[in-house]
């Protein structure tokens, strides 16, 4: 029932941006007819006017195209986004560290000035303290009384400059890849929340979807999420057993995989935990354990290297013993249940882009026999035969790349902006965006899918005999 | 009588069917002058048509040589002769065949494309054409908006605008009404006394064929019969054909 609804969904969706197509059809005809004083652009015109004579031909290969292109860039991004963590980077790649023998690791928090201290003194760390990050786990309810999916909340323990730093005119940030992941307008929402972390302790940033779960509304729309800047609420904490913590909104993350997230100044547990201990007069008894992980990012693999040895020097960290992996090899491990799953999207993708050959085939197949007497006649007023080609393979490929235009275009627009992300839960990946590069995987994919499917069609044309067409029609 | 602008010499035309090979030209040989408007008559199956698209270059004879003017098309590969056909021969079809997206205006320009031409040479060249065949005023209408008659009247532009050195026609008057069959006629008349344009003729019609000055009269892939102006005239023996092919 779920798969129909995606598929009319979908369908419905092709079907809106079907007058995209056709308005796109139009202006450039009418451009190409002001260009065409100037150079002979008239058999790309030609193409255009062609593509608008069989209607519901050219409007049910846009649609098989939109829908297929869709699918593709939807499973791309997400396979695409697995593989980019689980990439070993040659150089500025990022090391996950541990505690080497428990799950969930939990390590004293003195370790991460003495992590620091030690590469320093290395020279390991390019960025120096830009380049670590230390992640705690605070999760609770909202509601003292139940723990429901509405209720509960979860937040990154950090230092909030981790989310994303200026530095000059850059941006760096160690919780994504690249800072390319936020739009400009996120980074300018994000950088405000995190100065209002800095100024107040108490101050989280939320993922849209959580903080509309907090509210009680299944969604909040921007100007809602702003309004709700201020929203105090209290978290009776599952892990941190008796640090029931006072949280402020101070900014919203963006959507995608952060929609659920939330994240707490590193500042604000730790004097929790100090407070905690005052107030019962013996430490917490996560005190000593609350850093769960160390990010750190190295400029090289010689770094890396070096750094690994000190980590795993026993001498040095010994209660407990750390180990130190490069995050795409901790990742990949932890992605193994998954594995099955994600071969099968990336070998779908493979078969849709099949499959949508088959149907350009078939379309220009169609278009092909329809036309052999005007094949002939141009032929006959002196048109090569690869002009026809070239006309043929033009109308098909059109199709497909604005096709794969619009749908790349419609998904990553929708998608990010709309439904905040493609929900696929993967392990710790709750969401995926798509990325700016499937902007050209749909017109890519469009584009090969066409010019394959149409090449041998394209080839019959070229071949038509004018005396033999013109001897049967007389 | 001036040089012939087009040599036909002992052409032969056969296809295959099967095992079956189909003779429809057979030894055929034939001279037709410069300005010049000739019909070939004859019964279905006669080899009319394929005799034409020897002639415009679109099929190549099984032996024996074709030439236009100077050039041997008949020894042309397939591109030469579409590059030579641009230049050269105006078609003009039975059923109009005009590009039914375009409109009057685009389908006269079509043939020009191929064309080394400015815009503003082609614009002019396309309103002559148009002027030509009385169709100015229906420059942006597209086929279906136009009868017969001013279909096929803009396939004769479309013909004529590259001023090609020969015009065939394929039953040019066979789709149409009387009047508009006339009005075609007349303008192919027009066409061959004022422009001095070479006319080939296909025709069932008696009528279209007294039009022409010259009648050509095939049988079974032979010619055989021969009147210019009423007059019968010796059909060129094969014999002789060959002993004088192309010396000039």
């Amino acid at each position: 029932m779920d798969l129909l609804i995606v598929l009319v969904a979908l369908l419905m969706v092709a079907l809106l941006s079907l007058p995209g197509f056709f308005i796109f059809l139009l202006i450039a005809d009418a451009t190409l007819t002001i260009v065409n004083r100037f150079i002979n652009l008239k058999l790309l015109q030609l193409v255009l006017k062609n593509l608008q004579r069989n209607l519901l031909l050219s409007s049910l290969m846009y649609i098989a195209t939109f829908v297929f292109v869709l699918v593709i860039v939807g499973m791309k991004s997400i396979v695409s986004f697995i593989d980019l963590v689980q990439t070993e980077r040659e150089q500025d790649f990022k090391a996950i560290i541990t505690e080497r023998y428990q799950i969930p690791s939990q390590m004293p928090m003195k370790y991460d000035g003495e992590i620091r201290e030690a590469l320093m003194k290395e020279n390991l760390l390019a960025n120096g303290h830009d380049d670590v990050m230390t992640w705690g786990f605070y999760g609770g309810s909202v509601d003292p009384e139940k723990r429901t999916r509405e209720s509960i909340v979860f937040f990154f323990v950090m230092e909030p400059e981790k989310v994303l730093a200026k530095r000059g005119d850059k941006y760096t940030s160690m919780m994504v890849e690249s800072s390319d992941e936020f739009s400009e307008t996120d980074m300018k929402e994000i950088l405000e929340g995190i100065q209002r972390m800095e100024k107040n302790k108490q101050g989280v940033m939320i993922g849209p979807e959580r903080l509309a779960f907090l509210v009680g509304k299944p969604k909040l729309t921007k100007q809602e999420q702003k309004a709700l800047i201020g929203h105090k609420f209290k978290v009776t904490s599952f892990n941190y057993r008796g640090i029931d913590l006072e949280c402020e909104v101070v900014g919203i993350l963006p959507g995608g995989r952060f929609a659920q997230a939330g994240v707490m100044h590193r500042d604000y547990l730790l004097q929790a935990i100090d407070d905690y201990q005052r107030k019962n007069g013996k430490p917490h008894e996560l005190a000593d354990k609350c850093l769960n992980l160390v990010w750190l990012r190295f400029p090289d693999k010689q770094s890396f290297e070096h750094a690994t040895a000190i980590i795993n020097d026993t001498s040095r960290f010994s209660s407990p013993p750390l180990k130190m992996e490069t995050s795409a090899s901790g990742v990949a491990t932890f992605l193994d249940a998954y594995r099955d799953l994600i071969t099968a999207m990336r070998w779908v993708s493979y078969f849709m882009v099949v499959i949508m050959t088959l149907i350009f085939s078939v379309g220009i197949v169609i278009i092909v026999n329809g036309r052999r007497t005007e094949f002939a006649v141009m032929k006959v007023l002196g048109f090569q035969p690869r002009s026809i080609v070239l006309m043929i393979l033009g109308e098909s490929i059109l199709i497909g790349v604005v096709s794969g235009l619009l749908s790349a275009g419609l998904t990553f627009v929708l998608v990010n902006y709309g439904l905040g992300g493609l929900k696929f839960p993967i392990a710790f990946f709750p969401s995926f965006l798509i990325p700016k590069a499937a902007l050209w995987w749909g017109p890519a994919a469009g584009g090969l899918s066409s010019f394959v499917g149409s090449v041998i069609p394209a080839w019959t044309a070229r071949r038509v005999k004018a005396a033999e067409v013109f001897a049967k029609v007389a | 009588m001036g040089s012939p602008i087009v040599r036909v010499r002992n052409v032969c035309k056969s296809f295959q069917r099967g095992s079956e090979t189909i003779e429809v030209l057979d030894h055929l040989s034939l001279d037709v002058e410069k300005g010049e408007f000739l019909a070939l008559m004859g019964p279905s199956g006669s080899g009319k048509t394929t005799l034409l698209n020897l002639i415009a270059g679109l099929d190549q004879p099984t032996s024996g040589d074709i030439a236009v003017g100077d050039q041997l098309i008949s020894q042309m590969t397939e591109s030469q002769l579409a590059r030579w056909r641009t230049r050269n021969v105006g078609f003009i079809f039975q059923f109009y065949h005009l590009l039914p997206v375009l409109t009057a205006y685009e389908n006269v320009e079509l043939p020009l494309l191929l064309l080394p031409m400015s815009s503003a040479e082609r614009r002019k060249q396309v309103t002559n054409a148009l002027d030509l065949v009385n169709l100015s005023d229906r420059m942006s209408h597209r086929p279906g908006q136009l009868s017969g008659g001013q279909q096929q009247r803009v396939g004769i532009a479309r013909a004529i605008v590259t001023d090609p050195t020969l015009l065939v026609a394929d039953e040019p008057t066979g789709d149409l009404d009387s009047k508009s069959a006339n009005e075609i006629l007349e303008l192919l008349t027009i066409l061959k006394n004022h422009l001095n344009k070479t006319i080939i003729m296909v025709t069932h019609d008696p009528h279209a064929a007294e039009r022409a000055e010259r009648l050509l009269h095939l049988e079974k892939g032979k010619l055989v019969g021969d009147t210019s102006n009423g007059q019968a005239i010796p059909v060129v023996s094969p014999v002789a054909a060959s002993s004088t092919a192309f010396r000039g």
